[in-house]
């Protein structure tokens, strides 16, 4: 028997399968790998789906798949080192490669400074300023003190900033052009 | 007026996620109307904020068109993490030879729960590491369940995806011959790679050859769902040495 208050199975399954690019945004920030992400935020609606019995408020359902798949993601690490990179393809992954590169160049150099951001920090700044938790939830999801998401947040966001006011190796050009102009 | 270093870095951050209670809202509001110095760090924070979504923001599921519960094609990860159920392979056989009347798998799916209730007749079982010692037990376990259910009109499926998929590749499985002759022997036994595991393969260059007969038209996560929803009793197999 569900004991959700959504008002039927299939509500909370539709409410999941809408929270699929949710879940796979933080996901990629996570990973830094979109197979990966995809694969982590599959595992995540799947377990969200088969234990939606017990999720008791509907209005925490985002909040409760994270902390699904935080622990997800912390089992996966513990049994293998996580390979944090991006996908080098990833400007050219709607097959037009030239429009792709010079439309993603700053898209990129995001991913990339996220990608390099210690993994507490990443985790923490995908739900603050990907999701728009409150630090409250983001606390309740990682399971740490709220004045450690803040200063984790903090930190990030420093981080951040300090990686992508570097200017760029090849500024203007990105690698992905060069290759294509070869 | 107040000193731009009087307001800490973190009672911006709050301030910008709108998170700030509201005496010291107006207190930074104040802050930014007369220190350029506090503006700036603001807008320095609020530009973070900005470019998290600049790079995450448009990001889709690559397999963004098929998030359909039913008939969707949705492809389980390929993290070998535990879902709803964990079987110890040492203790896997002797666990499930020796239960009655479905009193021990109904134990075991509880962790699960699924929507359905489980049927002990008809069970699903999930492998996504390349472990001979897993195999084995898959292999072991689904041979037992097909004889104790000769003719009693029980099912069992084995869905392999990732790693586990090396069970169902030809030349590669060390089980090719005894899943050939199961499939050959029993009616009621269902071999299921996934296919985006194999496109995944595909990808990386390598070319899988799945043993004649086994069902790989759909991603493993497609087939999972489906027979959970069709009160299948959903098993994930994984080793002790993941525990």
């Amino acid at each position: 028997m569900i004991k959700t208050n959504f008002r039927s199975t299939q509500e909370m399954k539709r409410r999941i399968a809408e929270s699929r690019d949710r879940l796979f945004r933080v996901a990629l920030v996570w990973c830094g790998d979109r197979m990966l992400a995809d694969d982590l935020t599959q595992e995540t609606m799947m377990l969200g789906i088969v234990n939606g019995h017990q999720l008791r408020d509907k209005n925490r359902l985002m909040p409760w798949l994270y902390s699904i798949m935080r622990n997800n993601w912390f089992r996966h690490m513990r049994r293998i080192k996580p390979q944090i990179e991006l996908d080098e393809k990833l400007p050219c992954e709607n097959g037009d490669p030239f429009c792709a590169c010079q439309g993603t160049e700053m898209i990129d150099r995001v991913r990339r400074a996220v990608a390099a951001l210690p993994e507490e920090q990443r985790q923490v700044i995908s739900l603050v300023d990907l999701e728009e938790l409150s630090y409250c939830e983001v606390a309740q999801i990682l399971d740490v003190p709220i004045g450690t998401v803040m200063s984790r947040l903090n930190r990030a966001r420093k981080n951040l900033l300090a990686k992508l006011d570097k200017p760029a190796a090849t500024p203007g050009v990105s690698r992905n052009v060069v290759q294509l102009v070869e | 007026m107040r000193n731009a270093e009087y307001i800490d870095e973190q009672t911006l951050g709050t301030f910008v996620d709108g998170q700030l209670d509201e005496a010291n809202r107006g207190l930074v509001l104040e802050a930014m109307e007369n220190d350029p110095a506090v503006r700036e760090r603001v807008y320095r924070l609020r530009r973070a904020k900005d470019l998290m979504k600049l790079g995450f923001g448009d990001a889709r599921a690559p397999t963004q068109t098929l998030p359909r519960l039913k008939t969707g094609r949705w492809r389980l990860g390929s993290l070998g993490l535990a879902a709803s159920i964990l079987i110890l392979v040492g203790g896997f056989v002797g666990g499930y030879l020796g239960y009655s009347g479905g009193r021990q798998l109904d134990h075991i799916v509880q962790a699960g729960a699924p929507v359905v209730r489980p049927q002990a007749d008809r069970v699903l079982l999930h492998i996504s590491e390349s472990d001979p010692e897993q195999f084995a037990a898959v292999i072991d376990y689904t041979r037992k369940f097909l004889e104790k259910h000769k003719r009693s009109g029980g099912r069992v499926a084995v869905v392999a995806n990732a790693g586990g998929l090396d069970l169902m590749r030809a030349g590669v499985s060390p089980f090719e011959e005894q899943i050939v002759a199961m499939m050959r022997e029993y009616d009621n036994v269902h071999f299921i790679a996934c296919a985006a595991s194999i496109r995944a393969l595909r990808q990386k260059g390598v070319k899988p050859v799945i043993i004649e007969k086994v069902d790989s038209t759909l991603p493993a996560m497609d087939q999972i769902i489906s027979h959970v929803q069709q009160g299948w009793t959903y098993v994930k197999v994984k080793s002790l040495t993941n525990v």
